[in-house]
């Protein structure tokens, strides 16, 4: 019964982490209708940032952050002004775009850093209770992913730009006449939606460690996430988040191993089987 | 002339016998002159050079294993060329390395050796994935293609393929090892151990779980991780609550440090000791935090990697400036093993495989002293190919060496586990049984072991 518990707080914590490597994506495809396929590419390159920032520079975590937001907000108003503003309405274009971006990312990745494991500076620190042991890091990471995933909620439902960015995501052209600039929104919400990733980043690579490989797992996660909660809906990649998180702590806690990783998979099937625009997801739904 | 008219039942059949006697004498004849007549011509690349290729991952997370491996075969090749290339029948000729990426996979490995083959290139080396040379193997008999590989699993490197070198120590042959010295030097009795799904980290676990079993030990845990797996707090949490002792990784790179990483801040602390298979080395010790994670782990490497001479000084210069790495137990799977098959081509006065093949225990034994990995001989099996008799050393890894001046691994002070034997004595059925034969004791213990050995 404890290990039960013990799988269930570790799922709880990892659907914080999840949530936090998919708020970004989902806020992407929530006002702007784009699948960025390159978004797990940012979150590795915001993670570097985070890297050298921590390693080289010796800053805290909290300048860190700040210093992989900037590089990776950045990133994503590149990529808005380059590629997706120009393909928009054309998912083939864009999906090319998104993937094209990733590989020449990584690879640059790989060329400019080396394909070592890298590690920023994580404490050992366990909190004990009730005979269950809590790593401190991914204690602190899932509470830090919550509260900022609540701050995006916040932002997104009860500020101004909030209400303009949701005006312009339920119909950019009414929003242009009503005299928003909507490219500038999507800029500033492509630059917030990476620019999420990269702290992400520097959230979860002291738990999970770094190198020009963790791309895929963060998109193959985020992107799950995403689909399970409903494409756009950020309660519902809340939701998505802790039942992917509990949905693979069971599954590799309790299960043969050539069945556990294919659990989530499952899952993801079943959902968009049964409920194609995911748990919290409608047709018409805007963030 | 015969008269056909006349011809008797006697006369028949003797001229028969003649004829067919002919036929044969004919027939054999031209088969002896058919390989007399494999002209080295015949195995060359376009240029007119000898193809020794390169088949490892040239993207993506398993470079930092297979940029120091594919270096180790370009340096000895280069050497080979700077010495005057290959002579057969007082003709030299120079090696050139095509390389191809195995992309970790095996479509990727079986698309590279393909192309290799199509361009007449008729050795290759490396292999770091299970997938990639398994989806070669026999294919490379069908072309006579030598590959040159060392990831260990019986269902791996026990098939049958003649054509095949294989240049590293045998996981049947280290596990015992490694259980004897974790339950009688650590004083270790549980342990945890995560291996990669496959038949590389089966042969691992069986072959160190038997041994360790049977000294009274005990493996609490078996669990299984994937290439691309981050999280392991499912697996972690289940060795804490099984109160482990002891942590058996078996996976090198990104994936192991990650398990290792979340096993000291998921309740497996520092006192308790890392046991380590696959890819180890300086790489995963750069940061800080890599070091405080992982230093003191415990890892059987070949005794070239637990040594210092002005050669390792050079080779490790020469793959820092060109990768930005230092030596790891992967540069030893290529450099020594490349000098082997160039050397059995001048020993076998040949550059057909089938030949070379034969010819690598002689040359073993007879240049044994220039090779780094000190290697005790070649055993030839007759359908298995050859296996390189290494000797093994455990150590410990010293995160906070100079690796640009002083080797990672150290070795243990026990003798017992310094230089001991990476291979599976020549008794062993195992070299001549089907991998699917359930009866054959595939993971013998220590003194099954010892038994063997007489």
């Amino acid at each position: 019964m404890q290990l039960f518990l013990q799988q269930a707080v570790n799922g709880l914590m990892l659907g914080g982490m999840f949530t936090l490597m998919s708020i970004g994506l989902s806020l992407m495809f929530g006002v702007m209708r784009v699948a960025n396929f390159a978004y797990g590419a940012l979150y590795m390159l915001g993670g570097y940032a985070a890297f050298w920032a921590s390693n080289l520079l010796g800053v805290p975590n909290s300048i860190a952050i700040v210093v992989a937001f900037a590089a990776a907000f950045l990133m994503g108003v590149v990529m808005e002004q380059v590629g997706f503003s120009r393909f928009r309405g054309n998912e083939e274009a864009t999906l090319i775009f998104g993937l094209g971006v990733a590989l020449i990312a990584r690879g640059g990745a790989v060329l400019a850093w080396g394909s070592q494991t890298r590690f920023i500076p994580v404490s050992f620190d366990t909190f004990r209770f009730g005979g269950m042991v809590l790593p401190a890091s991914r204690f602190w990471a899932a509470v830090a992913s919550l509260l900022i995933v609540g701050l995006v909620y916040l932002v997104v439902n009860r500020t101004r730009w909030g209400r303009i960015i949701r005006a312009v995501a339920d119909n950019p052209e009414r929003a242009a006449l009503a005299g928003f600039n909507t490219k500038f929104q999507y800029l500033l919400t492509a630059g917030l939606a990476t620019g999420l990733a990269g702290v992400a980043a520097v959230m979860l690579v002291p738990v999970f460690s770094l190198s020009p490989a963790v791309d895929d797992s963060a998109l193959y996660t985020a992107m799950t996430v995403v689909i399970l909660g409903g494409l756009g809906s950020i309660p519902g990649c809340v939701v998505g988040g802790f039942l992917l998180g509990i949905i693979t702590a069971f599954s590799y806690g309790y299960l043969p191993s050539p069945i556990a990783p294919a659990v989530p998979l499952l899952l993801l099937i079943v959902t968009l089987a049964l409920k194609p625009e995911g748990l919290f997801g409608s047709k018409d739904r805007v963030v | 002339m015969t008269d056909y008219n006349d011809i008797s039942r006697r006369k028949f059949l003797s001229s028969s016998a003649q004829v067919i006697a002919g036929v044969s004498i004919t027939a054999g004849l031209g088969g002896l002159s058919f390989q007399a007549q494999a002209a080295p011509a015949d195995f060359l690349t376009a240029g007119g050079k000898i193809g020794y290729g390169t088949i490892l991952p040239l993207s993506g997370g398993f470079t930092v294993v297979s940029q120091p491996w594919i270096h180790a075969i370009k340096y000895a090749i280069d050497e080979q060329n700077a010495a005057g290339g290959v002579t057969i029948g007082g003709t030299s000729y120079e090696v050139e390395n095509p390389i191809g990426d195995e992309q970790y996979s095996a479509q990727g490995g079986l698309t590279a050796f393909r192309r290799q083959v199509a361009d007449n290139v008729h050795y290759s080396g490396g292999y770091v994935s299970v997938e990639a040379p398994a989806a070669v193997q026999g294919i490379n008999e069908q072309e006579n293609h030598l590959i040159v590989l060392g990831i260990t699993g019986k269902d791996l490197c026990l098939t049958d393929n003649k054509h095949r070198f294989f240049e590293y120590a045998l996981a049947q042959a280290t596990g015992p090892y490694m259980a004897e010295y974790a339950y009688n030097v650590l004083g270790k009795r549980k342990v945890g151990s995560i291996e990669l799904a496959n038949t590389w980290g089966e042969d691992f676990y069986f072959s160190f779980a038997k041994t360790f079993e049977k000294l009274g030990g005990e493996m609490v845990t078996r669990s299984y991780l994937q290439p691309n797996q981050s999280d392991f707090s499912a697996q972690i949490s289940d060795m804490v609550s099984k109160g482990v002792d002891c942590l058996y990784i078996i996976m090198g790179d990104g994936p192991a440090s990650a398990v290792a990483l979340q096993a000291r801040s998921g309740g497996l602390g520092t006192d308790i000791p890392i046991l380590a298979q696959g890819a180890w080395g300086p790489e995963m010790y750069l940061d800080g935090q890599g070091k405080a994670t992982m230093d003191g782990a415990i890892y059987p490497g070949v005794v070239a990697y637990t040594e210092w001479s002005d050669k390792h000084q050079e080779l490790n210069d020469k793959l820092y400036a060109d990768t930005g790495l230092y030596l790891n137990n992967w540069f030893w799977h290529g450099y020594d093993s490349t000098k082997i098959v160039l050397w059995a081509m001048e020993e076998a006065q040949s550059l057909d495989p089938a030949e070379v093949v034969a010819a690598i225990p002689a040359v073993v034994e007879k240049r044994a002293s220039e090779l780094m990995i000190k290697p005790s001989g070649a055993i030839m099996t007759d359908k298995k190919g050859v296996f390189l008799k290494i000797p093994m050393t455990i150590g410990k890894f010293n995160a906070n060496a100079d690796f640009a001046k002083e080797q990672a691994l150290v070795a243990v002070e026990d003798e017992k586990y310094v230089g001991f034997p990476g291979w599976m004595p020549e008794n062993w059925e195992g070299y001549t049984a089907d991998p699917a034969d359930a009866a054959v004791n595939w993971y013998p213990t220590m003194d099954e072991l010892a038994a063997m050995r007489g």
